[in-house]
């Protein structure tokens, strides 16, 4: 597989991914270079510290991509008087460490 | 301590665990070999970590695929040590860590009952075990005054499913909310309901605290409430000055006189080093899990015992099976934005309905097949029992949802928050001739040793036993007033089967099976084996049938049955 056809995967992965979360597709198709994710080098194995968990990866997203979508984030759960937006709770530092070519999230395949 | 090693035992899960404990206690002097790391559950449990200090929040992926947090190191898949399969797709669960898999283990301990030891005089099917109940009820006594457990009360038991005594169990928690939904649905179809044996203190034990209810069992347990092989057998054997453990030593080979009859030690892999290495021993116990056990005997191969050693009989690596599991994911409106309620408790079932159906009123059904199976809320799936990883359940709630966020997506959150719920059921296996594994013939691990090939075959019975499951848990659904968001059994109908993946209930047992009969059993009643007189299997490979029940309760009994007539034979000098 060519590292551009690697990109295509992920980033319709990606696309899955954020309709799962309720958002429309066809929104996301207007930033196509959201998942540019780099081939990964190395997961972080099976015996973790898990009183000192560090992420073996690399983040994937540039400072305009973070911006992005920090603002679909919020427009998919924004804050309310009950609970904080998804920008609040730093979603973005949860999307930007996807690195689909090392893990396949098990909620993409439900 | 005696200088002389007297015992070899391989694997220090539950069987490996119980078998140390029992021979230690007795002044037996032992040597463990575990595959894996020490593990510590005071210090290695991440009872209370949150998702957002892990990982991809503690997503499971293929390296942790339970989770970040998890207590289990290996899984499926580990690097380097692979396993084939042909035929129906099998998947295989190790740990590589002292305590094997008890860390992970879901703690529910049921005994096996009466029948379940001789279904083919009951039904006439499949085989007999060697022993009856009456047999074994002894050592379930004295495996579960160990471990501790909570249970109902004695007097609730039904045929077939045999409770500790009173005096031994310790009080259940109290039902869920939405257990107290499902206990109401199946009184209305006639199905008793009560407390599961769990293998969970809720009074503290042994210096063991109570379960506070509030985190989950997978990630291990740091305070002692829930059991482990290391807290209730390893650590106490390792008091009485009798237990050498060498750890990172991955066995492979049975060594073995000139004659064949006679084992004389363990060659093992030094993980750290590289290093193929010798142990000696007047006795060998087997417990590094059924399936290594078959794949270690069948590569134990010399001129005496060309097709493996133990294998006269040709039975070693047949007849293996797992739980036939099945769930649905479901709504109950009466839950929606249901106020906080009494949602915590362990992370088990507080509540079951075991089998129900015997005799005529099997008849009358037409439940054409052995064993039957449970009925459980599912405490990992929905409900808001939380710190658990609930992001199945987030999942869930999104399932089917098109168009869903903002404010809109927060209301549909706030709804089906506690509204929806799994139900499971747990059914056995009828053991047969097309589950087995053998050695594939090209495949080697990382260190070169051959590797298991697995062969699996659904039988009839079982697809006549899924779909008796799979009726009842929507007829329960029904009857909760319940809504069926999710059925796993459409998944794997659509791909033309109705059974999950084989070994992913990880209840994998048998291939070395036991018997009266030497031609066609590879051990005795007391897991020793026909051909080898000082070789004892104390894993879950003697299994002889497989029914609703969890299997490592009756693993720890047998494998202390074991033990005692170990201990009985070495004072009489027949070792």
């Amino acid at each position: 597989m060519s590292k551009k056809q690697k990109m295509t995967a992920n980033r319709r992965r990606v696309l899955k991914l954020m309709a799962i979360a309720g958002t429309s597709a066809a929104y996301l198709q207007n930033y196509p270079n959201m998942a540019n994710a780099q081939v990964s080098q190395k997961g972080y194995g099976q015996d973790v510290d898990v009183n000192n968990p560090v992420v073996t990866w690399d983040k994937t997203l540039d400072a305009n991509q973070l911006k992005s979508l920090s603002v679909i984030g919020d427009l998919i759960i924004p804050a309310d008087d009950k609970s904080p937006s998804a920008s609040q709770l730093n979603i973005t530092d949860f999307v930007d460490y996807f690195d689909l070519q090392l893990y396949l999230m098990q909620f993409l395949l439900l | 301590m005696a200088d002389e090693t007297e015992v070899i035992v391989v694997g220090s899960g539950a069987g490996g665990g119980m078998m140390a404990h029992t021979l230690t206690t007795s002044g037996v002097n032992v040597l463990l070999l575990e595959a894996g790391r020490r593990y510590e559950p005071e210090s290695d449990a991440a009872m209370f970590q949150l998702p957002k200090e892990a990982p991809l929040r503690g997503e499971g992926t293929p390296d942790k695929n339970d989770g970040y947090f998890d207590a289990n190191i290996g899984g499926f898949e580990m690097p380097g040590q692979p396993y084939t399969y042909e035929n129906e797709q099998f998947r295989w669960w190790r740990s590589r860590q002292l305590g094997g898999r008890t860390h992970h283990f879901g703690r529910q301990t049921p005994r096996y009952g009466p029948e379940d030891f001789k279904v083919q005089t009951m039904t006439g099917r499949e085989v007999d075990w060697p022993f009856s109940y009456d047999d074994i009820e002894p050592f379930y006594d004295r495996v579960e005054t160990i471990m501790g457990i909570f249970g109902p009360n004695a007097d609730e038991a039904v045929y077939n499913s045999p409770l500790p005594p009173n005096h031994i169990r310790q009080k259940p928690p109290a039902p869920r909310a939405s257990e107290m939904i499902f206990q109401k649905a199946l009184k209305k179809m006639g199905i008793k309901t009560m407390a599961h044996p769990t293998a969970i203190l809720t009074s503290p034990l042994n210096g063991r605290q109570a379960c506070f209810y509030a985190t989950n069992c997978i990630r291990g347990c740091s305070i002692g409430a829930a059991f482990d092989s290391v807290t209730a057998y390893i650590k106490p054997a390792e008091q009485t000055g009798n237990l050498n453990i060498i750890t990172h030593a991955v066995a492979y080979e049975i060594l073995t006189d000139e004659s064949g009859e006679k084992a004389t030690g363990v060659r093992y892999i030094d993980t750290q080093s590289g290093e193929k290495k010798e142990v000696f021993a007047k006795v060998v116990v087997l417990a590094p899990g059924a399936m290594e056990s078959s794949r270690i005997l069948l590569n134990s191969k010399s001129a005496s015992a060309p097709n493996g050693l133990a294998n006269s009989s040709g039975m070693v690596g047949k007849y293996i099976s797992d739980t036939l599991f099945t769930s649905l994911w479901i709504h109950i409106p009466e839950l929606d934005y249901a106020p906080a309620h009494n949602e915590d408790g362990v992370s088990q079932p507080h509540v079951y309905a075991p089998w129900w159906l015997h005799g005529d009123a099997k008849e009358k059904d037409g439940a054409d097949f052995s064993s039957g199976y449970k009925i459980e809320v599912d405490p990992y799936r929905g409900g808001r029992f939380g710190p658990p990883s609930p992001n199945a359940t987030f999942r869930i709630m999104l399932h089917g949802q098109k168009g869903l966020y903002g404010k809109k997506l927060k209301d549909h959150m706030r709804r089906y928050y506690g509204s929806l719920l799994g139900i499971r059921t747990l059914g056995g296996m009828s053991v047969n001739e097309n589950c087995y594994l053998s050695i594939d013939p090209d495949v080697k691990d990382k260190w070169g040793v051959p590797v298991p090939r697995f062969h699996w075959q659904w039988s009839d019975e079982d697809y006549r036993r899924g779909e008796h499951m799979n009726k009842t848990l929507h007829e329960l659904a029904k009857n909760m007033g319940a809504n069926v968001i999710f059925d796993a059994f459409d998944k794997s109908r659509e791909a033309g089967k109705i059974m999950e993946i084989a070994g992913e209930v990880n209840h994998e047992i048998g291939g070395c099976r036991m018997g009266d009969d030497p031609t066609t059993s590879v051990l005795n009643e007391f897991s020793q084996t026909w051909d080898v007189d000082n070789l004892y299997i104390a894993d879950g490979a003697p299994f002889v049938t497989h029914v609703e029940k969890n299997p490592t309760l009756t693993i720890m009994a047998m494998s202390m049955r074991a033990a005692d007539n170990i201990i009985e034979r070495l004072k009489g000098n027949d070792l």
